[in-house]
């Protein structure tokens, strides 16, 4: 499928906009920058219309000035023609031809480059908005939609920006233009020329009105036929194997027919156009020749009126023509810039600037701390409910579980991919007034309100993160109790019995309760309070899918890291047991890799292991790392990460027994929930689930 | 390309031809226009206008005009119809061709590409011939006859026109020396552009795990800008072409004019009207002329595209098929028994054998497993049952006939074989259990009850609304990947086969069900030979006999036990993946 996964399917562009005004508004605020570029070419357009309106005229005196010739040479029986008007007329028209040439060819050049730089911001931009999106959103959505943004979309808007905003004013233009003139020419022709024009469009109108339906079900039927014939040739093996040919073959003429009888139709009606719009010209000419000349024979016109209308008419059905282009070029843009903004206006991750808590990366320990943690990925469906564990630095970490159990989940939340469910602080007690600080604003509550929920359940400490610390030091809290408050270095239980379930009443024997949903530390510090950033330079991972993209093995592996020398790369290789097969690749460290390279699964996950070991972050985590390889490779890729792992708090989602077995902490994860907690021995005298796991043939299913 | 056009019908080479004839006619009444408004113009300067002449042509240059539409119209009726049907039989040919390939003919190609070739590139072919035909038909026609109509009417004017019509060529050639080969370089750099973009959201975890967003953003500006350069070049050298064109087509007439204005000052009193009527239409007639040869250019900008096309679809149909089928067995008795004898296999030109010297024997109702590291050749093996391939060397016996004496039908009719990855089509269940029926139009309800329970599937068929009619999407997308390759195995037991292979075809289904589809296939297919691939030690620890390839050879076969103590990647297998103590 990967292969097939062309643009075209996603695109759909042909939609209408939601929105066309909202949607053209703010591809037009998004252009503001070049707006004087534009401005330049709409003037410098204008100014090549009122030369293509104005030279007809230049034409009619050219004609005019022939004609007299023959007019004198018919009453005088003399021959004199004025060459020098004649030339000097010429010698106009050839400038004007020049000139016209020159104002479009700029006008094109200003809006090539507008358009070009438009679409470049927007890729760009796209681009960078991918990488401030939340997981959730990207997890969510088909990667082929993002894709068809960048290319299809962009491409469809840079297309109609380059013509319709120029054709827009300049079509406009010369329709007036045009307009006037012939009217300033002569009325009757200009009426002839309209009405001629206008029925040839009548009549185009008609047939492509008739013919719409075809091209949607040309449409349709070649999507139809397409999808057939993917599914065919995927499931070729199938259909041999169970001489299904006759049956494909069958179902596949079926559809093919009925795509030639939809097929030869739409082409039939586009084919349509040409003749049409030739006979709406034909028709013109004709209907000015024949009017212009019984004019001209009754003296009511010159000469040179009728060439000049040849061309008016020309203009005036070209401006017709261009106006309906550009309606159609500047639906599918709308539609393109709607889908475009709708995902650039998507919500991004919150802006962290503003957090000053920070570890540094190498003096780091390593002690991870889940404490009372809560966890959905929508909201009122929480999966995680109630965990809370405790890692010590170097400790190995082996999350298990059956497949789609949700063993990532954990992965992503402690690498906040995906952020824990708010923490909350609420505060409640019978103080003289009662106060509820929730997220450190307080709200002032009459005094017959009681108290306040208390949300945890079981566990019985709770744990107060330092920016909440200065609300009871600073006295906005009174307690008439011995009520001790605890930093998060020392975790202590603060003695708060504990009431389930959302109830509003405080029991009359407290004054004081506590509701809070659990974090995760790390050396103490909640990873709340710190930014991503700093979060991820603590973690190296190594993902089940391995993940390298078209560069040198070097880039790949020395990744984003800074000032990495050769020897490093060539060690942290070595190390895994890759530096042999990188030096046999046709440019050693240098070799592009990219699909066509002969590189195995195996081999890969060698490569993003190496690339966790320069990274050298004092924890890892790894996700099922070795699953999409042979046995064999596997014990290479094991001892590699065993050498990763060493000294390092690690997280491991595995599915070898010997990793599992030999692990400090074993979570057990299950449907989505951490079920059970402990090392092997530990969880096979509890029995659980993990025992029942391991007893029936503990693996991967 | 020109290969391609055999496959026109003769109905199709009758309709090009009338198309010809009516283009002919057509030009002839094109070119007739500017004649007669030669004479409305000689009318009007001689005579001053007569009402009757000037109406009288008028309505000629109706009706010519009419015509003209008309017989364009009928036309291009003519074209649709042959170009459709010039499709049509081309994906027919395609499909049926690719129908009939082997294995190894659809992995020279890729499925990808094939889909590409029967789809796209016959759309592409077919648009050039629909669009191509009647340009290229018209264009050369129009071009010589007006210029035989113009050509000894000025020396100096067709030297303007000359002039004009190199112009418009050297444009034309401008752009397509540089400005087409950049359209395959934007096709490219735009795939960069995917790709990147594509590994950018593919790598998410990644990238923000490395705080290399930057880093991103960076390789994301290399392709975007060098995309964005090509693009603006190509966009400023299309930028010259129409007003260029406009350019050459005003300055054509201004030129006519001019010169026709000195040609009739200096001619002689009586031949004056006559020059300034030939003036008028001369203009008429280099404008079509210069048309022709913007056409022409233009067929020729568009052709290469679809001579790639052609010659893709060309490649497809002018392969041979390397399996030849065999002549057919008579008079077989059933049992199932199938025999490798030294059978080798590697590819038509690869150095390496994937299979090397296998033999073995399978008696009826037998249970034959075969396991092995990733590419240790198992699948390539048990491809070769169904003849997916042909072995390079040795022979395959079923019930002691070589599978090449048997009509491909017949063989598949034996073989009931299950792929790696189940492969269902959009239908129904019932259609997807029935593909490929037969003589046997339709199945009986007990029979597919009777397959559904054996693997394992009837519970899940039952508790839908609709049972055997219920729907399932390309792919089978809404089933999961154990009820997808249960639906694959009840597929090739309904077809009641002597052999059936099963290609890690358990590697989706729970433990559990594992085990109890074993079990029943046991119970109830026990005439049934049975060949199994899998990585899974537990699904064929029972088999009668665990053949174990490495690099294509076979390196030690028999029983769970026996393999256990005599055979060393066995062992090693087996350790990966059971702990030491469940394994005895």
């Amino acid at each position: 499928m990967a292969h097939n996964g062309n643009n075209g399917r996603f695109a759909n562009n042909n939609d209408k906009p939601k929105n066309f005004k909202k949607s053209i508004a703010k591809l037009l605020r998004y252009s503001k920058k070049y707006l004087p570029m534009v401005i330049v070419a709409l003037v410098i357009t204008t100014l090549a219309v009122v030369i293509r309106v104005y030279s007809p005229t230049k034409l009619q005196e050219l004609s005019n000035a022939i004609v007299d010739g023959f007019n004198r040479l018919s009453q005088t029986g003399m021959w004199f023609l004025d060459m020098k008007v004649i030339t000097n007329i010429c010698v106009v028209i050839l400038v004007l031809c020049v000139l016209n040439f020159i104002f479009n060819f700029v006008q094109g050049l200003i809006m090539a480059n507008v358009t070009q730089k438009v679409t470049k911001n927007l890729r760009r931009d796209i681009s960078v908005k991918i990488n401030k999106l939340p997981l959730k959103y990207i997890d969510g959505t088909a990667t082929g939609d993002i894709l068809s943004r960048v290319t299809n979309d962009v491409d469809l808007i840079g297309q109609s920006l380059n013509n319709s905003i120029v054709t827009i004013v300049s079509s406009v233009f010369l329709f007036f233009g045009t307009l006037i003139m012939m009217f300033i020419k002569n009325w009757l022709m200009a009426i002839t020329a309209i009405l001629a024009t206008i029925l040839g469009f009548v009549i185009m109108i008609l047939v492509m009105k008739n013919s719409q339906k075809y091209f949607v079900k040309q449409q349709k039927n070649m999507g139809e036929l397409n999808g057939f014939i993917e599914e065919v040739y995927s499931g070729h093996k199938i259909i041999k194997a169970y001489n299904a040919e006759s049956e494909s073959k069958a179902k596949f003429n079926v559809i093919n027919k009925r795509l030639y009888n939809s097929g030869w139709k739409s082409q039939f009606y586009s084919g349509l156009i040409g003749p049409l719009m030739g006979f709406i010209g034909n028709l013109g000419f004709v209907a000015v020749c024949v009017v212009g000349a019984i004019l001209y024979a009754n003296g009511r016109v010159d000469f040179g009126a009728i060439t000049a209308f040849m061309i008016y008419i020309n203009l005036f059905s070209n401006s017709l023509s261009q106006m309906a282009q550009v309606t159609s070029s500047v639906q599918s843009a709308a539609a393109s810039s709607e889908r475009i903004f709708e995902f650039l206006d998507e919500d991004e991750l919150s802006d962290e600037s503003s957090k000053k808590n920070s570890l540094n990366p190498s003096d780091v320990l390593g002690n991870v701390t889940f404490r009372n943690v809560r966890f959905g990925y929508v909201d009122n469906k929480t999966i995680i409910k109630n965990f809370s564990v405790d890692i010590k630095a170097g400790q190995k970490v082996a999350i298990v579980g059956p497949t789609g159990a949700g063993k990532t989940t954990i992965v992503n939340i402690l690498m906040r991919f995906y952020e824990l469910n708010q923490p909350r602080l609420i505060l409640g007690g019978r103080l003289t007034e009662y106060k509820v600080f929730d997220n450190g604003k307080s709200i002032l509550l009459d005094t017959n309100s009681k108290g306040y929920l208390i949300v945890n359940n079981e566990e019985t400490d709770f744990l107060v993160p330092d920016n909440y610390l200065e609300l009871f030091k600073n006295g906005a809290i009174k307690f008439d109790q011995d009520f001790k408050i605890y930093t998060n270095k020392v975790l202590q239980p603060c003695g708060i019995p504990v009431i389930t379930g959302n109830e509003i009443d405080t029991p009359n024997n407290y004054d004081f309760a506590i509701a809070y949903y659990g974090d995760i530390f790390i050396d103490g510090k909640p990873i709340n309070s710190l930014t991503r950033n700093n979060i991820h330079d603590m973690f190296s991972m190594v993902l089940q899918d391995t993940w390298l993209f078209e560069g040198t093995v070097k880039d790949n592996i020395v990744y984003s890291k800074k000032s990495v020398s050769d020897e490093e790369v060539i060690n942290a290789c070595q190390y895994c047991g890759i530096d042999h097969f990188i030096k046999t690749l046709p440019n050693g460290y240098n070799t592009v890799l990219s699909d066509q390279t002969n590189i195995s699964a195996g081999q890969k996950q060698l490569l993003t292991i190496a690339r966790a070991m320069i990274q050298n972050s004092p924890m890892l985590i790894l996700d099922e790392a070795t699953s999409s390889v042979d046995t064999r490779t596997e014990q290479l890729i094991q001892k590699s990460m065993d050498n990763l792992t060493k000294n390092r708090t690690s997280f491991v989602i595995a599915h070898r027994l010997s990793t599992i077995k030999n692990a400090d902490q074993i979570i057990v994860v299950k449907d989505g929930d951490i079920v059970e907690c402990g090392n092997h021995a530990e969880l096979l005298a509890k029995d659980g689930f993990y025992s029942n796991l391991y007893n029936s043939q503990f693996q991967e299913i | 390309m020109f290969r391609l056009f055999k496959n026109l019908t003769k109905k199709d080479l009758t309709m090009i031809f009338a198309s010809v004839i009516l283009i002919i006619v057509q030009v002839w009444l094109d070119l007739k226009l500017p004649g007669y408004m030669k004479q409305i113009t000689e009318n009007l300067v001689t005579t001053g206008g007569a009402k009757t002449i000037i109406l009288n042509y008028g309505i000629k240059m109706l009706a010519c005009a009419l015509s003209v539409a008309l017989l364009a119209i009928i036309v291009g009726f003519l074209i649709a119809k042959v170009s459709a049907s010039f499709g049509t039989v081309l994906r027919t040919k395609v499909f049926d061709k690719v129908q009939g390939f082997s294995l190894a003919e659809i992995n020279k190609f890729s499925t990808a590409s094939l889909i590409t070739r029967s789809t796209n590139d016959i759309i592409q072919v077919q648009n050039t011939v629909a669009m191509g035909l009647q340009v290229l038909i018209r264009a050369p026609i129009m071009a010589i006859w007006a210029i035989v109509e113009i050509v000894n009417k000025s020396w100096q004017w067709s030297i303007a026109t000359s002039v004009a019509v190199m112009v418009i060529l050297l444009l034309i050639s401008i752009v397509t020396i540089f400005a087409i080969p950049r359209f395959k370089v934007i096709q490219k750099q735009t795939d960069d552009l995917n790709r990147v973009t594509r590994e950018n959201i593919l790598g998410t975890r990644v990238i923000r795990a490395y705080n290399a967003e930057e880093y991103e953003e960076n390789r994301f500006e290399g392709v975007n800008g060098k995309l964005t350069n090509t693009h603006l070049f190509v966009s400023r050298i299309m930028a010259l072409l129409s007003p260029g064109m406009n350019l050459v087509m005003s300055g054509l007439t201004l030129a006519i004019y001019w010169i026709g204005v000195i040609i009739i000052n200096n001619a002689g009193l009586i031949q004056k009207a006559g020059l300034f009527s030939d003036m008028m239409a001369y203009s008429q007639y280099a404008t079509r002329v210069i048309m022709a040869f913007i056409m022409l250019a233009l067929i020729f900008i568009i052709l290469p595209r679809a001579i790639v096309s052609a010659n893709r679809i060309n490649e497809v149909l002018s392969t041979s098929e390397t399996i030849k089928n065999g002549a057919g067995v008579n008079g077989k008795t059933k049992c199932g028994e199938i025999e490798f004898i030294n059978v080798s296999f590697k590819y038509p030109d690869a150095e390496e054998y994937i299979i090397k010297d296998v033999s073995f024997k399978a008696k009826m109702g037998e249970t034959i497993a075969f396991i092995g590291s990733t590419g240790s050749g198992k699948s390539t093996l048990i491809n070769l049952i169904p003849r997916f391939y042909d072995t390079s060397e040795g022979q395959i016996l079923i019930d002691g006939e070589d599978i090449k004496n048997y009509t491909l039908e017949q063989i598949h009719n034996i073989v009931g074989y299950i792929s790696q990855n189940a492969i269902l089509f959009s239908g129904t269940i019932e259609s997807n259990l029935s593909v490929g029926a037969n003589d046997k139009k339709q199945y009986s309800v007990e029979e597919l009850d009777n397959v559904t329970k054996i693997s394992q599937c009837y519970d899940f068929i039952k508790s839908k609304k609709e049972e055997y009619k219920s729907e399932v999407t390309q792919g089978g997308s809404n089933l999961s990947g154990g009820q997808k390759q249960r639906l694959s195995i009840a597929r090739a037991l309904l077809r009641n086969p002597e052999i059936l292979i099963f290609d890690d075809s358990f590697s989706a289904l729970d433990y559990k069900t594992d085990y109890s589809l074993r079990q029943s296939l046991k119970e109830k297919c026990g005439g049934v030979t049975k060949i199994f691939v899998a990585q899974r030690v537990g699904t064929i620890k029972d088999a009668d006999n665990i053949i174990v390839l490495d690099n294509g050879c076979v390196v030690g076969s028999g029983k769970h036990d026996w393999l256990l103590d005599n055979c060393e990647v066995y062992k090693e297998i087996v350790l990966s993946q059971l702990s030491e103590e469940e394994i005895k």
